[in-house]
C-alpha cells in the first residue's frame, strides 16, 4: 500500500504549524503581566534604608486606602439604615390611612341604612 | 501528599489539556503494541509514517505532556513554556491523525470516526495552546 503522498504531511505541518502561532499570539495578547510591584519593593528594603522607607510610605498609603474604604462602608451602612427609618415611617403612614378609608366606608354605608329605612317610612306615610 | 492536591485543584482548568494528553499517550501505546494495527485497511492512510515510529512520536508526545501537566500542576512557575510546546505538537499529531484517516478513505474507500475524533482533538489542542500561552504569560 502506497499510503498518502509525503509533501500532502508536510503540507498540513505548514498550515498546522501557522495556526498554532496564531492560537499562541492570541492567547498571549489576551493576557497582561502583572508587575510584581511590592515584591521588588521588598527585595529593595532589603538593600538600604532608603528601600525601607520607601517600603513603610508604600503600607502607610495601603493603609490609607483600606481605611477610607472602611469609611465609605461605614456611610453606606448608616444611609441603608436612614433608608429603612423612612421606609418604616411611610409604612406606618399608609396604615392610618387605610385605617381611616376603613372609618369612611363603615360611615358611607351606616348612611346607606338610614336612608333605606327612611325611604321604608315614606312609603308608609303615603299609604 | 501537597503536589497531588495542587494538580487536583488545578485539573478543572487544565482538563482539556490531560485528555489530549492521556489520547495520545494511548494511542502511541497502542501502536507500540505487537499486534499488526497498520494491517487494517482504515490506516492505509499512515503506511509511509510506519507503525512504530508513528506509535513513539505520538505516544512520547503524550507522555511527555502528561509529565509537564503533572510537575506544573504541583508548582505553578515552572514547565509552562513545555506544555505549550506540547500542546502544538499534539494539536500537530492529532491535525496529521485526521488527515491520515481521511487518506484511507480516498485510498481504500473505508471512512472510519478517527476523522472527526482527532480533527475535534486537534482542536481541542489548540485550545489547551491558548490557555497554556496564557499562564505563561500570567506567571512567566
Amino acid at each position: 500500500m502506497e499510503g498518502i503522498p509525503e509533501w500532502l504531511y508536510w503540507l498540513a505541518t505548514g498550515i498546522g504549524t501557522a495556526i498554532g502561532a496564531l492560537v499562541v499570539k492570541a492567547g498571549w495578547n489576551s493576557e497582561t503581566r502583572q508587575p510584581p510591584e511590592t515584591m521588588s519593593v521588598i527585595a529593595g528594603a532589603l538593600v538600604d534604608s532608603e528601600s525601607v522607607r520607601a517600603l513603610s510610605g508604600e503600607i502607610a498609603l495601603q493603609v490609607v486606602a483600606i481605611s477610607k474604604q472602611t469609611h465609605s462602608i461605614e456611610a453606606l451602612a448608616m444611609a441603608m439604615k436612614e433608608g429603612a427609618a423612612t421606609a418604616r415611617d411611610a409604612a406606618a403612614l399608609a396604615k392610618d390611612q387605610l385605617r381611616a378609608s376603613d372609618q369612611r366606608t363603615q360611615a358611607i354605608l351606616k348612611l346607606e341604612d338610614e336612608i333605606k329605612e327612611l325611604r321604608h317610612a315614606m312609603t308608609l306615610q303615603r299609604r | 501528599m501537597i503536589a497531588i492536591r495542587e494538580v487536583r485543584r488545578r485539573f478543572h482548568e487544565r482538563s482539556a489539556e490531560w485528555y489530549s494528553a492521556t489520547v495520545l499517550f494511548g494511542f502511541g501505546a497502542v501502536l507500540m503494541h505487537p499486534s499488526p494495527t497498520f494491517t487494517s485497511p482504515s490506516w492505509d492512510g499512515f503506511a509511509q509514517l510506519g507503525e512504530e515510529g508513528t506509535g513513539l512520536m505520538i505516544g512520547g508526545i503524550g507522555f511527555v505532556w502528561l509529565i509537564a501537566l503533572f510537575i506544573n500542576g504541583a508548582r505553578q512557575m515552572v514547565t509552562s513554556t513545555l506544555r505549550m510546546i506540547c500542546a502544538f505538537l499534539g494539536a500537530l499529531a492529532s491535525g496529521i491523525l485526521c488527515i491520515g484517516f481521511l487518506g484511507a478513505y480516498f485510498l481504500s474507500g473505508i471512512l472510519t470516526t478517527g476523522a472527526w475524533t482527532y480533527f475535534m482533538l486537534s482542536v481541542y489542542s489548540l485550545y489547551a495552546l491558548f490557555h497554556a500561552t496564557k499562564d505563561k504569560r500570567r506567571n512567566g
